[in-house]
């Protein structure tokens, strides 16, 4: 999962390195082998749950409360245990495995965020926006002459696609690192990766007259400040990068909004809807049209709104624009009308790959309270949705993905640490009930599941890790530096600036980027690479190893890096070179800054984590296994996620191919 | 006004009553199919057959000329002007036809739209209803209400607006049904029906007070009498979508289209030529 910081680092790399690139995209094998144990189909019907950050701990503390029937059913009925996540445990690392039965190695994703070794500027792991070429100036306008595209990163076979080649019919709902959707036959809607309108991770507005505040961006939104005359508030909500003008800007849309004199109410008047709201209450979806080249080109997305205060003051919470489903500016499913008719059955439904917003909720612009209304709004569309599919699910196989674990997990886990920095007994008291609640929930839907099973229906439920506290955080960078293996250009302003800009290349020979990844300074690889390969570059590497298991924090003298593991150690594949150096596995309770995940070089090596964000699963991979329940005998004893995909394939009788380094779970081990 | 509105709402009443099925296609087909009927009819009766059949021979054999003639410039620029001419003197032949169609035309799309362009509200939708006043109604002085009938809930105070003399109510629909809102100002009451179904419906998203274009164009409700303080009741039905292969198309292309396939096919069976 991104990290507030990460989220503010998507949006302005996408702002510095992405945004020509994604606005343009508005305008517009290895051979198979058969492996032992694989046979003719073993079942008809396959449902897989994929619950982000489902914490293995927890499930089983809360079935012997008595909270989780259906999961104590699978349990007794088939199978429970950890599942082995990968190093680093990262959602869209961990998924990939997923997908494509391999490690990073075989499918190229690392981390969140990589780095382009030539320019040593970072982007987003998962997709790349390929611009428009051939602009023809027009004025203040400009028209591309071939259109720009987003491309998934993400490399390997998907066990969907060998189902559907082999006659299965699949549907894959919402799972992550499939953004933009790529080519299939089977019926797929994108997930975690999708981005909001603005081409970040989602991008909240807030407008507000309160004198304290000025127009500004803050981590993960923007807040705009707005006056109110004769009742009356005009706001202009940001849109997508308009790549039609030759002096590229962000679109806008206008919107008034009309406040009663004296009463605690609001109309607000958009050009495709007018809402009427009382104070403290959210608005259902609303449709806005971004114009790019009016009348012609317009792009539309969809928003709900907040109103947090309507009189003595005003303030309104827009969330990030998500997609329009009903009318995609990107590919977000397969085929392209499955959006637009789920739209059609079921209504709007949100886009946007992380929906919980968690960046207002860390500004301090949704309550927690508030924040948690929107969960639940994301929790209950999901069981609606997953109601609906498994009505329309007859045979083949079907993923449904659930985030609210993952994220709820994220800044509500201080309900659950008495030592976290920000724990008071008051919150834990409000809103420690928030996470069991939600687990029911996810067992309401595994009974719904279990409801449609029978002897020739395999059903699955996993994670892609478990959950940890995080209550200090590790500038990796800094100590880098410290420990003279990055050197500054300008020691003087140390920390003002992020994506290693104040790093002297030409002195350096390790930085750190993303949240695991530490990377040589390597000759003929970096742009200005100083350390040379073969033995200097191991002995370094052994070095940093050694020294990094060594910090301990002065606080309480605990191991900050639980282990520091050399890429080929534990990657293979084709995609192994773009791998970083060395991989930084944290300890319990630890994990990368806010800072260095950016390349910034703040001056304390270790400080407590305050922010909202208080649980985490960025450490050792052993600390956080995932869950796997299933409804038949799990028969390989320690299960990992490269398995699943053999073993779905495997169970439909499908060739699993020779990259997929996973077994079948449900063979005895040879 | 009134007369005429109460024909044409009798009229678009009888022929789509068999129609009011949650799949509006069925009631766009036949409308088309009905109207090609009677604008083929009309156009054969008041169309003079014998010379549009003469013009547009003439308009063939100037765009001959102009294909033949093809390497002579003069000859190419003169059959040009003369293709022109025979364009304009058929279209002549058309203007009757069409004149005698355009209120007819105008006061079905109008009738058509009350069935297409909003559906009603589904049960849980919101709905906002707007009443604006007079100009010299002091509504912020005055006392103001919304009641609405059973299966429907208001669900909050008045929203007033100043500086548009605008008040706003929104309401929840609760059960299915032709339900209504009285809007009382003063002495006055205003009534409002609000529809809430999931078929094909007639629905009126405002009541008007009376002036010849806006009683033409919402021609459902009677006009609001002159003496009440309140110009309009609005109601925000939302768009009814059609579709066709999964791309939303607006009804009054699908209208189009589809009586002009239909004007054709009958055109044809009837030796009307166009």
């Amino acid at each position: 999962m991104t990290t507030p910081s990460e989220q503010s680092a998507c949006a302005v790399s996408r702002r510095r390195f992405l945004q020509a690139a994604a606005s343009a995209a508005f305008i517009s094998g290895c051979g198979e082998s058969r492996r032992g144990g694989e046979s003719a189909a073993r079942i008809e019907r396959m449902i897989v749950l994929g619950v982000d950050g489902m914490d293995p701990t927890l499930v089983k503390q809360f079935v012997a409360e008595g909270r989780m029937p259906n999961c104590r059913r699978l349990m007794q009925e088939g199978s429970f245990g950890p599942l082995q996540t990968c190093d680093p445990p990262q959602s869209p690392v961990a998924w990939s495995n997923f997908i494509s039965g391999t490690n990073p190695g075989g499918h190229g994703i690392f981390d969140f965020i990589a780095r382009d070794p030539k320019t040593m500027r970072p982007f987003h792991s998962t997709a790349q926006s390929i611009p428009a070429s051939g602009l023809l100036p027009l004025g203040r306008y400009q028209i591309p002459l071939s259109a720009g595209r987003i491309e998934n990163r993400r490399q390997g076979k998907t066990f969907w696609n060998l189902l559907e080649q082999s006659g299965v019919p699949c549907t894959v709902f919402r799972v992550p690192a499939n953004f933009p959707t790529t080519s299939t036959d089977a019926t797929t809607l994108s997930g975690m990766g999708t981005p909001d309108l603005q081409g970040g991770y989602g991008t909240f507005t807030y407008f507000t007259d309160d004198s304290r505040q000025w127009s500004r961006d803050v981590s993960g939104g923007r807040i705009e400040k707005v006056f109110v005359r004769d009742h009356v508030v005009d706001c202009k909500l940001k849109g997508p990068v308009n790549s039609f003008l030759a002096e590229e800007t962000s679109s806008e849309l206008t919107f008034r909004v009309y406040l009663d004199p004296e009463r605690p109410l609001a109309k607000l008047v958009f050009p495709e809807a007018e809402i009427m709201l009382r104070e403290g209450e959210w608005s259902e979806w609303i449709v806005v049209k971004f114009p790019m080249l009016p009348p012609l080109v317009q792009v539309s997305g969809i928003c709900r709104v907040l109103l947090k205060r309507a009189q003595d003051g005003f303030g309104l919470y827009v969330s990030p624009v998500n997609i329009d489903p009903a009318d995609p500016s990107l590919p977000i499913s397969t085929p392209p009308d499955y959006s637009r008719r789920l739209v059609r059955e079921m209504g709007y439904f949100y886009t946007q790959g992380m929906i919980e917003d968690t960046s207002a909720l860390s500004a301090g612009v949704l309550t927690p309270d508030e924040y948690r209304q929107q969960s639940t709004f994301v929790i209950e569309e999901r069981l609606r949705f997953f109601e609906h599919e498994l009505a329309r699910f007859h045979d083949g196989f079907l993923f449904f993905y659930f985030s609210s674990l993952d994220l709820n997990s994220h800044v509500f886990w201080q309900t659950r640490d008495p030592e976290h920095p920000t724990y008071t007994q008051e919150f834990a008291e409000q809103y420690g009930d928030f996470i069991p609640e939600l687990y029911d929930k996810i067992d309401r839907a595994i009974g719904q599941a279990l409801e449609r099973t029978d002897d020739k229906t395999l059903l699955m439920v996993m994670s892609d890790h478990g959950f940890t506290s995080f209550r200090r955080q590790f500038n990796l960078n800094s100590w880098l530096m410290d420990n003279g293996y990055v050197r500054s250009k300008n020691p003087g302003k140390r920390g003002a600036n992020s994506y290693l800009l104040d790093v002297d290349w030409s002195n350096t020979r390790a930085y750190g980027l993303g949240i695991n990844g530490l990377y040589l300074n390597l000759a003929g690889r970096e742009a200005n690479g100083i350390v040379q390969g073969g033995p200097e570059a191991d002995m370094l590497k052994c070095q940093l190893i050694a020294r990094l298991k060594d910090v301990r924090d002065p606080e309480n003298g605990r191991q900050v890096i639980a282990n520091v593991f050399r890429a080929e150690e534990i990657y293979s594949g084709p995609y192994l070179q773009d791998a970083p150096d060395l991989v930084v596995a944290y300890n319990q309770d630890y994990r990368a800054s806010w800072d260095t995940v950016l390349g910034s070089f703040p001056r304390q090596h270790l400080l407590d984590n305050t922010d909202a964000w208080s649980g985490d699963h960025c450490v050792d991979s052993r600390i956080v296994p995932g869950v796997l329940l299933s409804n038949r005998a799990i028969r390989k004893s320690d299960p990992d996620l490269t398995d699943l995909a053999p073993t779905i394939l495997s169970a439909f009788g499908v060739p699993v191919p020779a990259e997929m380094t996973g077994h079948d779970l449900l063979q005895p081990q040879v | 006004m009134t007369y005429v509105n109460s024909t044409a709402n009798a009229l678009g009443d009888f022929l789509m009553s068999p129609f009011r099925g949650a799949n509006p296609w069925p009631g766009m087909l036949a409308i088309s199919f009905v109207t090609a009927i009677v604008f083929v009819w009309v156009f054969k009766v008041f169309s003079n057959q014998r010379g549009l059949k003469r013009k547009k021979g003439r308009m063939m054999a100037r765009a001959l000329e102009l294909l033949l003639f093809r390497h002579d410039m003069v000859v190419s620029l003169t059959a040009f002007g003369r293709l022109a001419a025979a364009n304009f003197s058929y279209f002549g032949e058309l203007l009757k036809p069409i004149a005698v169609s355009l209120i007819p035309a105008l006061l079905l799309l109008i009738q058509i739209a009350c069935w297409y362009e909003y559906r009603p509200f589904a049960i849980g939708e919101p709905i906002l209803v707007q009443v604006d006043f007079s100009d010299d109604f002091p509504m912020m002085s005055r006392e103001i209400e919304c009641v609405s009938s059973e299966g429907l809930e208001t669900e909050t105070d008045s929203l007033r607006i100043p500086s548009l003399n605008q008040a706003n109510w929104r309401l929840r629909a609760r059960a299915a049904g032709f339900g209504w809102v009285d809007v009382k100002a003063d002495d006055a009451s205003v009534r409002k029906e609000i529809v809430v179904d999931d078929r094909l419906l007639k629905v009126s998203d405002r009541r008007v007070q009376s002036g010849f274009w806006d009683t033409l164009f919402h021609p459902v409700e009677s006009p609001i009498e002159q003496a009440v303080p309140i110009k309009q009741v609005r109601v925000y039905y939302p768009h009814r979508q059609l579709f066709v292969a999964g791309i939303e198309v607006h009804w009054v292309i699908a209208f189009l289209v589809l009586t002009m396939v239909f004007g054709l096919l009958i055109g044809r069976l009837f030796k009307v030529s166009f």
